[in-house]
């Protein structure tokens, strides 16, 4: 476990997790938002939250920040309520935006930021250090944020989260603007920040990103967890002997085409061209798709048959095309 | 953990070299144009052009009018009476004058005649002074004629023994002008304050303006903060939002002094502005008045949503408080109204208390009430910079 990522060993929470949400109510004034949430985000594992825009995962964020006071229901961090300065400084929060200062270097920016959070001033040195080390970002230390690339500035969001030794790590979009080797990296440090103990609250549209960190998954849809548990499991319940399918065209189908792929359960996404959705997995469930497609004269560019995961779940749950 | 904040925003300004200019480099140079513009240290006087004629047969006008053209500060252009107008009008001269009657004889009317364009009453009013000048000193025997016709009209005329002892003193005028018996005025500088340069006045109304202009720069942070999520962070922290607001108006304090640090080291090196025997209440005024510019900018950065709307809001509300304040046009010369609204401008006090502090030496129980208001704008600009930081976090 890493001493940066950690609090004290001689802290002790009696066992509280690092955030339980009970049957939390908030909203902004006369307009209510949540609607009875329960999460627990467990020592040492990831959930990742995802819904569409507007389910109330900002919403919960801030609850969770305690920036926001529930109308009912309870939002604790370590058994304090997330209102609570002690609380508050149990967390780590990651923004989606890079939060932090341009024109400064990762290591002054983490030396401020420690200090904010109320290192002191001796300790800082160490701190940092062991926080860019656990992060894998010494090498950039003196380098500006404005001349980092995305990838970098990632990671240094993340540090800069870390440099408090929160309990629960709180990850708004990390992934953003991140190309495939440095997302690779980032959820390798994910995972390794979970395996050190921390509980770690993924808000994220980037669902492979969630598969391959999160051993938890939570759909927020109308201010409600639609669902919530292990992936792994959640797709067995629902799509029990059901594989995931994809087919992509060179160009989007016509209205008599979009037909015989809607009767067949396949729904279209952002790309017009692109339509997936489940079918029985066995030698008839995909020989009846591809026997359709063939009579109506469909020519797919691509079809891919798979396991179905979190965006099989997501446009179930939701009605809408995997983001 | 303010210190932090203060920190941050020191290294931000130091790797910002526009930013840098912009509160070093700026403020000096303005102060050296203003002086030069407002207090005359670029030149003794103005120089006007008149555009001049004369409508008379009388031989006193030719001898005024060549005086008034060997005048110094005059650029006499004679013309026709009737495109006197025309010249003013068209902007060729600043002033027309017309000789229309005997300068040296009573007469019914006034015998100059001044056109002037009310967008520049001043230069009727500096020629104005100019003649007078000319006939005192130049052609004292033709004011003395004239006044003496004048006398002869009142009480009636003159015996041939007057007229003769008049004839001498007017032959004998400028002689007497010479040995100084006929000048009318002499300038008198407060004793106190005769090694003061005036332009002590422009260093307090040019460190005020850029105090405000500086301040706001580095308000405009609050502005990325919130953008960035850099405020949602540190909402977060243990020093939460007093900490920041604190950091930051710590940071404009320090980066005020420091502007008037350079500012006065160049008046003094230039001008020669006393401020290192009036070091302490100079130090406490720069110290308020960095204060009272950092209360302004804070409310302003915390309202706007954009930079753009920052600096949009910023750049009108320091105008406004600058020329209302006196940085532009010393509020002495402004009208009654905008003297007292001036009163409630952070700028007027700020000017008012470095005029205390290096020009009339005023020690720290007179600056006691300009500080105090001063420190009034800072708490007050802070209290409300808090509050609207903690709504939006709130309501965000």
């Amino acid at each position: 476990m890493s001493a940066a990522a950690q609090p004290s060993a001689d802290q002790d929470f009696a066992g509280a997790p690092p955030l339980a949400i009970t049957g939390l109510h908030a909203g902004y004034g006369p307009r209510r938002v949540l609607h009875g949430i329960d999460l627990t985000v467990p020592v040492g594992s990831v959930i990742a939250l995802v819904g569409p825009n507007g389910a109330g995962k900002s919403t919960l964020v801030r609850a969770v920040c305690g920036r926001l006071a529930p109308s009912a229901g309870a939002v604790t961090v370590c058994g304090d309520p997330a209102a609570a300065g002690a609380a508050r400084a149990r967390i780590g929060l990651a923004p989606q935006e890079i939060a932090l200062y341009r024109p400064l270097t990762i290591a002054e920016n983490l030396a401020v930021f420690a200090r904010l959070a109320g290192v002191a001033w001796r300790e800082v040195p160490a701190c940092i250090d062991r926080v860019m080390a656990r992060t894998g970002i010494t090498a950039r230390r003196d380098e500006r944020i404005e001349r980092l690339s995305g990838g970098w500035q990632r990671r240094a969001n993340v540090a800069a989260a870390l440099v408090g030794s929160p309990r629960l790590l709180v990850l708004d979009e990390p992934t953003v603007g991140v190309d495939a080797p440095a997302r690779a990296d980032l959820a390798d440090l994910v995972r390794s920040l979970a395996g050190d103990g921390l509980g770690i609250l993924l808000i994220t549209h980037d669902f492979a990103f969630a598969e391959a960190v999160a051993e938890r998954v939570a759909i927020l849809a109308g201010g409600r967890i639609a669902l919530e548990g292990p992936l792994a499991e959640l797709v067995a319940q629902h799509f029990p002997g059901q594989r995931r399918v994809e087919v992509t065209f060179a160009a989007p189908p016509d209205s008599a085409g979009r037909r015989v792929l809607a009767d067949h359960g396949l729904a279209g996404g952002v790309d017009p061209a692109a339509f997936s959705g489940v079918v029985a997995d066995t030698p008839e469930g995909a020989g009846g798709l591809i026997a359709a497609l063939k009579g109506s004269g469909l020519v797919p560019r691509t079809i891919v048959f798979e396991a179905a995961g979190l965006d099989a779940l997501y446009a179930a749950v939701t009605r809408e095309p995997r983001p | 953990m303010t210190a932090a904040i203060v920190r941050a925003m020191a290294l931000s300004l130091l790797r910002d070299r526009g930013a840098l200019a912009m509160t070093f480099l700026l403020p000096p140079v303005l102060f050296v144009l203003f002086a030069a513009v407002f207090a005359g240290t670029g030149g003794e006087v103005s120089v006007i052009k008149v555009a001049a004629a004369r409508a008379t047969d009388a031989a006193s006008a030719e001898v005024f009018l060549a005086a008034l053209h060997g005048a110094p500060d005059i650029v006499l252009e004679r013309v026709e009476p009737a495109a006197v107008e025309a010249r003013v009008s068209g902007g060729a001269a600043d002033v027309g004058l017309v000789v229309r009657g005997d300068v040296a004889a009573p007469t019914d009317k006034p015998p100059l005649l001044l056109v002037t364009d009310p967008a520049r009453n001043v230069a009727a009013a500096l020629l104005a002074a100019r003649i007078q000048r000319v006939l005192s000193q130049d052609l004292p025997g033709l004011a003395l004629r004239r006044v003496a016709g004048q006398i002869e009209v009142l009480v009636g005329p003159f015996s041939a023994e007057q007229k003769s002892r008049l004839e001498q003193s007017v032959a004998r005028a400028p002689e007497l002008v010479a040995s100084g018996g006929a000048e009318l005025m002499e300038r008198q500088p407060l004793p106190q304050r005769r090694a003061e340069p005036g332009v002590s006045y422009y260093a307090g109304a040019i460190a005020m303006l850029f105090l405000l202009f500086s301040a706001v720069q580095g308000a405009g942070s609050l502005v990325d903060e919130r953008r960035s999520g850099v405020l949602d962070r540190i909402v977060m922290a243990r020093g939460g939002v007093l900490a920041l607001v604190a950091g930051k108006l710590i940071f404009l304090i320090l980066q005020g002094l420091a502007l008037c640090a350079v500012l006065f080291a160049v008046a003094q090196a230039v001008y020669g502005v006393h401020v290192l025997p009036h070091l302490g209440p100079f130090i406490a005024v720069a110290l308020a008045a960095s204060a009272a510019a950092a209360g302004v900018a804070l409310p302003l950065a915390a309202v706007a949503h954009t930079r753009q709307q920052a600096q949009t809001l910023s750049t009108f509300a320091v105008l406004l408080l600058s020329a209302v304040g006196g940085s532009m046009v010393p509020r002495f010369l402004m009208p009654q109204w905008l003297q007292q609204l001036g009163v409630v401008t952070p700028t007027a006090w700020g000017i008012d208390a470095f005029q205390g502090a290096l020009w009339r030496g005023e020690g720290m129980d007179t600056l006691a009430v300009p500080l105090a208001v001063l420190a009034g704008f800072a708490l007050a600009g802070t209290a409300v910079t808090l509050w609207i930081i903690r709504r939006q976090v709130r309501l965000a």
